[in-house]
């Protein structure tokens, strides 16, 4: 509950604020969003299977956006940045959908 | 509750802490892969579990991917029940598992579980204040916020953000276009600058073409014309002024310049009046001479014929030129004048300042020959048509 308000806290700030992300961490940013959905979704699911950890979601949370953010900078050293963003997008969305998959069986056993 | 859940977790994580990396992950990879076949699974989690887990996680391993093949296994009414049932026990096995003290979470997770996930849901999410869950709720709203920003910077900077390759694809794409659209817009104005030459060119030749075709309708006599002139009366009382004389008179003041000239005079008293006349007997009959009129003595000797139409005198002949030019052109010693004297006729001429000539001659297409080139058929046409 907490956590869903603070998600609109963020967004609604976001909104507000209308800030300019910075030229360092543009291109990081969609993929650490992306990984960072998918930790909540993991949390979600987790929360339904009824072993949800806070510890394990804030590392799960941060260790996703890091090591997301890691691959893309690894790739545009390498010269296949977008390539790699694109993989990683690819596998965090396939994350993302099992995990709804799973979430959506529990709330609608479906 | 604030007790239960610190104390709760607290067991509960013992064994879920080490599973959910590995627990979080598996089950969702192998959950839709691996709906169908449900007895491989089994074989590798069962022994994988016991692996990572102490003997505790594994009835805890196993228990959360339990449910979903006995969800998806029988999809029959008792399937329900049993399933509802399990994920309860599965919690009461968990609880049970870990401490007595939890029975009461237990109870109140197995309750829900009976009549939906949706209220376990609410329950799992009810408000408490313990660290982690602030912790998790700061995440979560900088993941609102990032995301809304990442949103908000998509939307507004297009190509600021954009890869250095694709910028490069999109300046390719947009140097071929802008080549192509350069390429069309010589074509459409060297279209233009011939259209607009052409229309131009058109227009004058078409101006120039009306020009000549009114200067040629006055000459050839289909339409009238007005202009300062002579009015020249031939008086002939002894009738001796005959066709050729009027014909001399005609060239003559052409020589001078005369550019319409009508012809009028009495009708004749004897043989009515010819063909072209153009007004009621009685009234004087004008004619206009044009290139192809011609002089005619008539039979009877009286008056003169022109152009198929007999007059009798006095004649007017009616000029459009230089007034004084025509005027003093007739009056040459020898001349025009000297000429109907000597004839036994007089000429008077008088300069008018506006002559109008309204007689109109008929013209009749050539029958044989025919225009050389493409101005003279645009002569020709508006003549024959008015």
């Amino acid at each position: 509950m907490i956590a869903a308000l603070a998600l609109a806290i963020g967004v609604l700030l976001g909104v507000v604020f209308h800030p300019t992300v910075p030229v360092g961490l543009q291109p990081y940013l969609p993929i650490a969003v992306v990984a960072a959905l998918d930790a909540v979704f993991g949390a979600l699911r987790a929360m339904l299977d009824g072993i949800f950890d806070d510890k394990v979601f804030v590392v799960s949370f941060i260790a996703n956006v890091l090591v997301a953010a890691l691959i893309v900078f690894l790739g545009d050293q390498l010269g296949v940045g977008s390539q790699l963003s694109t993989g990683v997008v690819v596998v965090l969305g396939i994350r993302i959908f099992s995990n709804a998959a799973a979430i959506r069986r529990h709330l609608f056993r479906a | 509750m604030t007790e239960d859940p610190q104390r709760q977790p607290a067991k509960k994580q013992q064994p879920v802490r080490k599973q959910p990396p590995a627990n979080q992950q598996p089950p969702a990879k192998k959950q839709p892969v691996k709906k169908q076949p449900k007895t491989t699974p089994r074989g590798p989690r069962q022994p994988a579990a016991p692996d990572a887990q102490v003997e505790r996680p594994a009835p805890m391993m196993s228990t959360p991917a339990d449910p979903e093949p006995t969800v998806a296994q029988p999809e029959v009414e008792p399937a329900r029940d049993e399933s509802t049932g399990a994920p309860a026990s599965a919690a009461s096995v968990a609880s049970a598992a870990s401490a007595d003290s939890a029975s009461a979470d237990s109870a109140s997770s197995a309750n829900p579980a009976n009549s939906g996930r949706w209220r376990e849901l609410l329950e799992m999410s009810r408000p408490r204040a313990t660290r982690g869950q602030l912790i998790v709720a700061l995440l979560c709203g900088l993941l609102g916020f990032a995301l809304v920003t990442q949103v908000h910077s998509q939307a507004g900077a297009g190509l600021s953000t954009a890869r250095q390759a694709d910028l490069v694809d999109v300046l390719d794409n947009l140097t071929a276009k802008s080549d192509q659209l350069r390429s069309q817009i010589a074509d459409q104005q060297n279209a233009l600058a011939k259209l607009t030459g052409g229309a131009g060119r058109n227009q004058a030749a078409l101006e120039e073409a009306q020009q000549r075709a009114q200067a040629l309708r006055v000459l050839a006599g289909t339409v009238g014309a007005t202009g300062p002139g002579i009015d020249l009366r031939v008086n002939d009382p002894d009738k001796k002024i005959t066709a050729d004389v009027l014909l001399d008179v005609l060239e003559e003041l052409r020589d001078a310049g005369a550019e319409a000239v009508e012809i009028r005079g009495s009708p004749a008293a004897g043989s009515g009046s010819g063909p072209a006349a153009t007004t009621a007997p009685g009234a004087p009959l004008a004619v206009r001479l044009v290139a192809s009129s011609y002089f005619v003595d008539p039979l009877d000797g009286t008056g003169v014929v022109v152009d198929g139409t007999e007059l009798a005198p006095p004649y007017d002949l009616l000029a459009i030129g230089d007034p004084p030019t025509l005027s003093q052109a007739m009056g040459i010693p020898g001349g025009v004048l000297d000429t109907l004297k000597g004839k036994g006729g007089s000429g008077t001429v008088t300069e008018l300042d506006t002559v109008r000539i309204t007689a109109l001659h008929v013209v009749t297409p050539p029958k044989y020959a025919h225009p050389a080139s493409t101005p003279a058929a645009g002569n020709r046409t508006p003549g024959g048509s008015s």
